[in-house]
């Protein structure tokens, strides 16, 4: 066990592709204590890509690519300033309810951080506010992306669990929401005692229903897809499909701005990004089975109950796990081998696995915006040039909603059953 | 060996998003049927996922190929530009030697199970078991010409370590 645990922190420290370090780290386990199971290898592998329900990832980042392809960005943020731009600090108000719009479409934190960030960072500068504060602000929002339905997280962990998707994405309405609310509460605060600057833009209905009339198109789409899967409509895979087609329809109708190219792009895209995906779920799946077979998870909830925590200090306990694994472990492998180990003690202590799940994918978020593997901090550098560090010191306030809502949920885990139990229960 | 690799990349690209095209209309077609005609194509499920795992295992492999593969590179930063270039030498060889060794291991498991039946297309498992040689095989394969790419430009006196770094091109907007 200590050969494989030692062997994966080694690989992943020479800058060995996760995938391959968790496949490299097996290798050496069964070096080391069985090498007669060797044949498991190729066989766990195809286990961790044989799922039907997987094929949802694939497709859904395919819709939020097409989306993204089809111009929806500058409408979003177009609709939001409308909003929220007269306010101090109009365009960090802006750049938070994008994210929570954009969240609804692309169900994926990097690609929101991309697509937002590429457009209001540098608009931001521009207007004077500080570069840490704008490429923060962005980095802490996008986090909304996975918690907000649809989620490649949340179908991620649905499998795993052996969930349901329709319950989870509806868990994480209301703290996604919480999410966004709380980081506009902050912004406001800095903002004013910061004295940053307000938008010249008027407020009006008769204008505010007709740009809301304008970009229904793109509204109705998160709405679509967790209704067809709530209402037993269709499976996810079923939704994530009608939804790359209501995307096709809507650049190539709508929009008109997709073209051939950018279809094909968003193609080659969508498959490298999701078999990169798959493969740490398919070597994932090798190193579960190792746990499995050492006894791991059993021994580790063994160990827990004799503390005898109570559900809510070992809520707590798993959030500062998660917290802490989320710094150092990208986003699907930690819910492939976290969600293993941690979710049947949670069950045997009286918790919700939709409560756990949803813990998980805030906490991971998070972790997605912190070093050494922040992936959304990685995008960010990209987009605004800065170092990460600096991102990641001025995304820090922001986060702290993240954090409190993590809090907030423990405390009053209704905010994340009450909505499943009230439309699929 | 970059025109072959080039190639090699351009090919199984064309290749997985057909593949990926495919799986989508069946998909549509799938829920079309079962709303519309009140009907289903027999085995459609399985060979929607037998395309997913080959787009997958090929998707794999051409990702090794652009080095896009999700990392950590604390310590290849902290490296100086030569020692990196030597550092994603040593990186390519790993990654090359567990799918060498994934695959080599396939073909005993596939011997082995192979021939059980699947339950609604009647084929045999080997049909979509082969996609894990096929996918580490050319994984492999990525990373000799990818390490024989490399040390063309070490000769020509490039020791930038963004050439060979596992994650300087493509950068991963997964989550």
């Amino acid at each position: 066990m200590i050969i494989l645990l030692l062997s994966l922190l080694l690989f992943l420290l020479l800058g060995v592709p996760i995938a391959y370090s968790l496949g490299l780290s097996a290798l050496c386990y069964f070096l080391a204590h069985e090498p007669g199971l060797m044949v498991v290898m190729p066989q766990q592998l195809m286990a961790g890509m044989d799922s039907y329900a997987l094929i949802a990832l694939p497709l859904f980042i395919f819709m939020g690519q097409l989306m993204n392809a089809s111009g929806i960005t500058g409408r979003l943020i177009d609709y939001c300033m409308l909003i929220v731009g007269r306010f101090r600090g109009g365009l960090g108000l802006v750049n938070i309810s994008s994210s929570m719009l954009f969240g609804g479409i692309s169900g994926s934190s990097t690609s929101d951080t991309a697509s937002i960030g590429s457009i209001l960072i540098p608009e931001m500068k521009r207007r004077g506010y500080p570069n840490q504060f704008a490429a923060g602000l962005t980095v802490a929002s996008s986090t909304m992306g996975m918690i907000i339905p649809p989620s490649i997280p949340m179908v991620l962990f649905a499998i795993t669990a052996q969930e349901s998707v329709g319950k989870l994405f509806l868990g994480g309405v209301i703290p996604g929401l919480m999410v966004g609310v709380f980081q506009i509460v902050f912004t406001l605060w800095i903002s004013t005692k910061r004295n940053y600057p307000q938008e010249n833009t008027k407020f009006e209905l008769s204008i505010f229903l007709k740009e809301t009339f304008r970009s229904s198109y793109i509204l109705l789409l998160p709405i679509f897809v967790v209704g067809t899967v709530v209402l037993g409509i269709a499976t996810a895979t079923e939704s994530a499909g009608l939804g790359v087609f209501y995307a096709i329809a809507t650049g190539c109708i709508l929009t008109r701005k997709l073209t051939l190219e950018k279809f094909i792009n968003a193609l080659r895209y969508s498959i490298l990004t999701s078999a990169k995906i798959m493969i740490i779920i398919a070597f994932s799946k090798l190193f579960i089975w190792i746990l499995a077979y050492e006894r791991l998870p059993d021994d580790l909830a063994y160990s827990v109950e004799s503390f005898d925590l109570s559900l809510f200090w070992l809520m707590l306990l798993m959030i500062l796990i998660i917290l802490l694994a989320g710094t150092f472990i990208d986003v699907s492998p930690a819910i492939l081998l976290l969600t293993p180990i941690f979710l049947p003690i949670i069950i045997s202590a009286g918790g919700s696995p939709i409560l756990f799940g949803v813990v998980l994918v805030i906490g991971l978020a998070v972790g997605a915006c912190t070093p050494p593997v922040g992936n959304c901090l990685n995008v960010c550098s990209a987009v605004s040039g800065l170092r990460i560090g600096i991102i990641f010191r001025g995304a820090l306030p922001f986060l702290a909603a993240n954090v409190l809502t993590l809090l907030l949920i423990v405390i009053f885990p209704s905010l994340v059953l009450w909505l499943p139990s009230l439309l699929m229960d | 060996m970059k025109r072959f690799h080039a190639k090699l990349t351009c090919f199984l690209e064309g290749l997985i998003c057909i593949s990926f095209l495919s799986l989508f209309v069946m998909v549509i077609l799938l829920v079309g049927l079962r709303y519309i005609f009140n009907s289903s194509i027999s085995g459609a499920n399985e060979i929607i996922t037998i395309l997913f795992i080959y787009t997958t295992a090929i998707g794999s492999a051409i990702a090794v190929g652009k080095r896009s593969h999700i990392s950590i590179n604390i310590l290849e930063d902290k490296l100086s530009q030569g020692s990196a270039k030597y550092l994603a030498k040593l990186q390519l060889a790993l990654v090359g030697l567990i799918n060498f060794i994934i695959a080599w291991f396939s073909f005993t498991w596939i011997s082995q199970t192979g021939d059980n039946l699947m339950p609604t297309l009647g084929a045999t498992r080997s049909v979509v078991q082969i996609s894990i040689p096929l996918g580490c095989g050319l994984a492999a394969l990525y990373c000799i010409t990818s390490a024989i790419v490399g040390l063309d430009k070490i000769k020509d006196g490039d020791l930038n370590p963004a050439n060979s770094n596992f994650n300087s091109r493509d950068q991963d907007h997964s989550k």
